[in-house]
């Protein structure tokens, strides 16, 4: 190990001796108005519960894992964090075979054998020559990227849907949430000057261990509510209007309680609202969502067995729902 | 540090620091007990986020608790039911601490009471006193269940039944909820909704292959099973029947009050719950719990004076299969409350029993003599009912309705659950 190389790589981001315990400080003096209002600004509907966790995450500097149904806004937290404290996102998106060299760091390979070719580096440090083990040579990958990235405010490290890497790559993510840092066998131990803001998401396909879940904060994502739904269909898609709005809000709830292979999110739902958005620029005798739920369920649901499972009846029901929403927004809009 | 000083007018920290740091360990450990999955390290987490968000704000400090200690959300319920207790006695404590003034603080359900998280919305800030909250404290904290029923019933206006071994009945007062822990009813029945049935259904993701189904769907691909369905067991909201005995024998020995008050909570609180008496004979009673015109003191007052000559449990279940076949259905749990003393003919209870395991969805079995440490189901009808129930319980108080609830929420549908698993017992 070359110690000019250690000093190149950033002095302040190696180990010199026990981890301390200092607390990130960006975040201490942040109220939750203030995350509320940073969270607002991106258009994320946030409510109260998950507003204290994400604040109580920042403040202590743990990892906050979220689980919920795919399309509950797990993802969405870790973009509109990043580009409400305007630094940057780094997502890894987990699958099955990530392995640390796609996730931490990789030598890029091709140029280390060049180098050599070329006579411009060796394997090790000649006569004060270069290395190819050095940080030129060395391919920042998501995990490692966060722990180097420098800004105002720590970056966004987006681990998504973490149940579909293997445990192997579950147990090696144990040490850097613990401590923020990695070793890297040819530079030394690498730390983070800051902790950056750490999302796990989870679709819960399968169990987390206990060791990963011990060392995060913990919040679940439950189907939103009526009202928390058309807060944000309205914010999100504002070319519909409020009672058409409340219609597909009020059909979404009522097909969410049926047994479908897959229960539909908050993005079905926003698919289903630009997709009525797009109908209406194409013929303008559309007028509700009722009036088409039926040729329209293939934005909603995604399973041909719960296309399937939707029958004449449910259909009638749905289309009941939407009109007592409809009359509903409507009497409360006139008073 | 801050060192305790007699002057009262100054608070003493350090027992106020004490007291949280208490109150956390022993919130861990009530989880704990009743069966929430919580890491070995949660008290520091606890403890951190409750120094991030103070202990002014209700809402912030549930919201903080939760994320630093849960890590599933099924332990979620727990955690509603048992939070706030745990913030009656952790405010309750700071104002012994820093009033230096005597108050009892409330225990977690394995021996007391605690109100629903509509009552102590009325808490107050960290300044202001509730003064209705401090009285219900007064009256209930830190004594045992026996000893809080007869403060309650000593300020009940209305004339109430005591526990009686013997004898007859008095005037009943089914409005006496305080003698009846409304969380253990709360989370019996929540159990019992929620409980995963012996049946099926279909489910996107699940830890169990449908494969009846896989294969049906591959005839479509020639025999090439494409997609592997998943199922998990059915969830359906709480529609429940209950059979009880109101036979002298086990009049003599059920505290009549708690039987009318937790009937009450089931049929109030279920979508339907349907509530038949019987002895010799059976008699649907559901009406009387309706508030507007019912009277089931009343009723089991009724049930004594009529009937008499021993119970044919057989003959009633049989009886409840003819004449009142669609109450009990495929979702249906049933609750039998029998001391399972039976005089009719055991081939007839072999029958009924058959048919109510095979059309319910669960069975329990509710006996108040399960409760005794020797107890042993060897009477005649009891033994020959057992092997169609899927859990034979004591019924003697709110401590019992807990503990089923937690053997049901702990345990899969696959484990035996019964008396014998009742850690307190045994």
């Amino acid at each position: 190990m070359c110690a000019c190389h250690l000093l190149t790589y950033s002095r302040n981001r190696i180990a010199s001796g026990a981890m301390s315990d200092d607390k990130v400080t960006t975040f201490t003096n942040l109220t939750e108005a203030d995350l509320r209002h940073r969270l607002e600004d991106q258009d994320y509907v946030v409510d109260e519960d998950l507003l204290t966790t994400v604040l109580l995450a920042l403040r202590m500097g743990k990892p906050l894992l979220v689980e919920g149904q795919p399309g509950s806004g797990k993802t969405e937290l870790g973009k509109v964090l990043a580009k409400g404290f305007d630094t940057e996102q780094i997502r890894l998106q987990c699958y099955e075979g990530l392995t640390t060299e796609n996730a931490l760091y990789e030598w890029n390979y091709t140029k280390q054998l060049l180098s050599i070719q070329s006579g411009e580096a060796t394997v090790t440090e000649v006569n004060g020559g270069s290395s190819v083990f050095s940080p030129e040579y060395l391919e920042e990958r998501p995990l490692l990227r966060a722990l180097t990235c420098e800004g105002k405010y720590p970056p966004v490290l987006l681990i998504d849907e973490v149940d579909r890497a293997d445990v192997e790559f579950e147990a090696f993510l144990l040490e850097l949430l613990s401590d923020f840092q990695v070793t890297i066998p040819e530079l030394g131990t690498v730390r983070a000057e800051e902790r950056p803001i750490v999302i796990i998401t989870s679709n819960r396909t399968r169990g987390l261990s206990d060791a990963l879940k011990r060392r995060c904060l913990y919040y679940h994502m439950e189907p939103p509510s009526f009202e928390k739904e058309f807060e944000i269909v309205r914010r999100k898609v504002p070319q519909l209007d409020a009672a058409i709005v409340a219609e597909v809000c009020a059909m979404a709830q009522e097909l969410r309680s049926e047994p479908l292979l897959k229960q539909p999110g908050i993005s079905e739902t926003l698919d289903w609202s630009r997709a009525l958005v797009e109908l209406r620029t194409i013929s303008d005798s559309v007028s509700s969502p009722k009036e088409n739920v039926g040729c329209m369920l293939g934005a909603f649901l995604k399973e041909i067995e719960d296309i399937q499972y939707v029958e004449d009846e449910l259909l009638d029901r749905l289309r009941m729902v939407a009109e007592e929403a409809s009359r509903d927004f409507n009497g409360d809009s006139s008073e | 540090m801050v060192t305790a000083v007699s002057d009262k007018s100054v608070p003493d920290f350090r027992a106020a620091c004490t007291h949280v740091l208490s109150e956390l360990v022993l919130f861990t450990h009530s989880l704990r007990g009743e069966g929430a999955i919580v890491a070995s390290n949660a008290v520091i987490d606890m403890a951190l986020a409750t120094a991030e968000v103070g202990l002014n704000n209700r809402r912030q400090l549930r919201a903080a608790l939760k994320a630093a200690i849960l890590n599933r959300h099924t332990d979620d319920a727990v955690f509603e039911d048992l939070f706030p207790i745990f913030w009656t006695r952790l405010r309750t404590g700071l104002r012994i601490a820093t009033s230096g003034n005597d108050h009892s603080l409330p225990e977690y359900p394995s021996s007391a009471i605690a109100s629903s998280d509509d009552d102590w919305e009325q808490t107050s800030q960290w300044d202001g006193v509730d003064r209705s909250t401090e009285n219900r404290l007064s009256k209930r904290s830190g004594k045992s269940l026996q000893s809080s029923n007869e403060n309650a019933l000593r300020d009940s206006e209305k004339s109430t039944a005591s526990f009686n071994s013997v004898g007859r009945g008095g005037q009943i007062d089914v409005e006496t909820e305080s003698v009846i822990d409304t969380i253990a009813i709360n989370r019996f029945e929540r159990e019992i909704a929620n409980h995963s049935g012996r049946r099926w259904t279909r489910t996107g993701q699940g830890r169990h292959v449908a494969l009846r189904r896989a294969i049906r769907t591959s005839f479509e691909t020639g025999g090439i099973i494409t997609s592997i369905p998943h199922q998990q067991r059915k969830e359906t909201a709480l529609q429940c029947c209950v059979l009880v005995d109101v036979s002298q024998s086990m009049l003599d020995v059920l505290d009549r009050t708690f039987l009318l008050t937790f009937l009450d909570r089931l049929h109030s609180d279920a979508r339907s719950c349907r509530v038949f008496f019987f002895d010799t004979h059976i008699r649907e009673v559901t009406k009387s719990f309706d508030r507007s015109d019912g009277n089931p003191e009343g009723e089991l007052r009724n049930a004594e004076v009529e009937w008499g000559g021993g119970t044919r449990i057989g003959h009633a279940l049989l009886t409840l299969r003819s004449n009142f076949p669609t109450v009990v259905g495929r979702r249906t749990p049933v609750i039998v409350i029998s001391d399972g003393v039976d005089v009719g003919e055991l081939e007839k209870l072999k029958q009924g029993m058959s048919w109510l395991s095979r059309q319910s969805s669960l069975v329990l079995w509710l006996n108040p003599l399960a409760h005794a440490e020797e107890y042993a189901p060897t009477v005649q009808g009891m033994s020959t009912a057992l092997p169609y129930l899927d859990g034979l319980f004591a019924f003697t108080d709110t401590r019992d309705i807990a503990e089923i609830a937690r053997q049901l929420r702990q345990y899969p549908s696959d484990y035996s659950i019964d008396f014998q698993h009742d850690f307190r017992v045994r």
